[in-house]
């Protein structure tokens, strides 16, 4: 039974996925948390700059986390879909915020709550997944967003090095502190090529720069999110910056059409 | 459609001004410029009984990072600085990092006895892509402990 409702499609891809990662790195962020993160770096952020979060005790922290990936998987399930993503919000707040600086959390998991609000107020996530009538927008948005995250980023090395980001030094200066941070020896080994270096300068500059043009050419996505996937991994390897952890998630959105397909052949 | 265009508004503007509004965010990672030859971080490294010195490494690894970067700020804020309140900041704000190093290397099982001192030490690229490391400063155990 192939369908168009690619919301519904993405919203059971996206909280399965999420749910088996927060699942996956339960313990590790129980650990992180009871390390009181908060004596280093100080109070967590306010959400929307307004309302302080509250800090939890271990036990909140646990309910909190494991009432996150329960909301997520009965969602997936079809169990009152809008009810319980609606829950997961406020959960995945008080959940994340205790461990936002945990080095594969800060910033990385901030599209989350976002995908979830967009999900909330999708029509589709209560209709039938072969529903002709389904929208199109959450999922333009959701690409959206993914957009933003790198278009950012090209526009910050912009506006803070102008295209002199792109000369190789600042990657290499970067590689080369990592390093001495890490001892480990992938980055080393690119940052004494500079230009390699500067290649990779270039091509981040460019991928970032350019990758909201799926929006409007989805023809291009195929590469743009392979070019993705490849730069994460570079990063993981080098820089030990992991965004793959909780932007897989997100990343769902582009394999949509591809679980349908799948689904077609399993249950034709 | 209002809250499309909303959504979409709200990301444009932080992209633009680069500013968080958490959780809508800029991403300014790794966008200053940095030359090689600045290159120099603090890294904390721990000696044992027998005079071993090993790093001091985390599972979360940007608490070493993080105390490192703030020990870089108070060396510098002691070396230059001619105001005595700020390099009294300085050495109150080094103290406490301390012992948070303490407590978390306390909290990683490690056996806190067998090591008797904590090392600072400056790590730098050279210019012949070499690593440089000079021990800024020995603090024994007891020390950070007992004040």
């Amino acid at each position: 039974m192939a369908g168009p409702n690619y919301t519904l499609m993405f919203t059971k891809l996206f909280c399965i996925t999420l749910a088996l990662q927060i699942s996956l790195n339960f313990k590790a962020q129980l650990r992180y948390f009871q390390t009181e993160p908060r004596k280093i770096y100080g109070a967590p952020l306010t959400l929307l700059d307004i309302l302080k979060l509250p800090e939890l005790n271990t036990v909140q922290f646990i309910s909190s986390g494991l009432g996150l990936i329960c909301c997520l998987l009965l969602a997936a399930a079809g169990v009152v879909t809008r009810l319980f993503i609606g829950i997961a919000i406020p959960l995945y707040f008080l959940y994340f915020n205790q461990i936002i600086s945990l080095a594969y959390v800060q910033r990385k998991t901030n599209i989350l709550p976002l995908v979830l609000l967009i999900l909330l107020v999708s029509p589709s996530v209560t209709l039938p997944l072969g529903n002709m009538a389904s929208v199109k927008w959450p999922i333009i948005l959701i690409e959206a967003c993914i957009a933003q995250l790198y278009l950012s980023s090209g526009v910050q090395k912009l506006k803070q090095s102008g295209l002199g980001w792109c000369n190789g030094e600042t990657l290499q200066a970067h590689l080369f502190a990592n390093y001495l941070w890490s001892d480990r020896k992938t980055g080393f080994i690119i940052a004494q090529k500079r230009w390699l270096c500067t290649l990779l300068s270039i091509f981040t500059m460019l991928f970032e720069l350019s990758f909201w043009l799926i929006l409007f050419f989805p023809q291009l996505t195929y590469i743009y999110v392979s070019a993705a996937l490849l730069f994460h991994l570079g990063t993981l390897l080098t820089m030990r910056i992991n965004y793959l952890k909780y932007l897989l998630p997100v990343y769902m959105v582009f394999f949509t059409q591809f679980a349908f397909s799948l689904q077609h052949k399993l249950w034709p | 459609m209002v809250f499309f265009v909303i959504i979409v508004l709200v990301l444009i503007i932080v992209t633009i001004i680069g500013k968080d509004f958490y959780p809508f965010s800029h991403y300014p990672m790794f966008s200053n410029k940095h030359a090689v030859n600045n290159v120099i971080v603090y890294r904390i490294a721990l000696e044992d009984d027998n005079g071993k010195i090993e790093w001091w490494q985390h599972e979360a690894y940007r608490y070493p990072e993080f105390i490192g970067r703030k020990l870089l700020g108070n060396y510098t804020t002691c070396a230059y600085s001619n105001n005595a309140i700020e390099i009294l900041a300085a050495k109150m704000q080094k103290r406490k990092l301390l012992r948070q190093v303490v407590r978390l290397v306390d909290m990683q099982n490690i056996k806190i006895k067998n090591y008797t001192a904590v090392h600072i030490i400056e790590r730098r690229i050279n210019t012949a892509t070499q690593i440089e490391d000079k021990t800024i400063e020995v603090i024994p155990f007891n020390k950070i402990i007992n004040g």
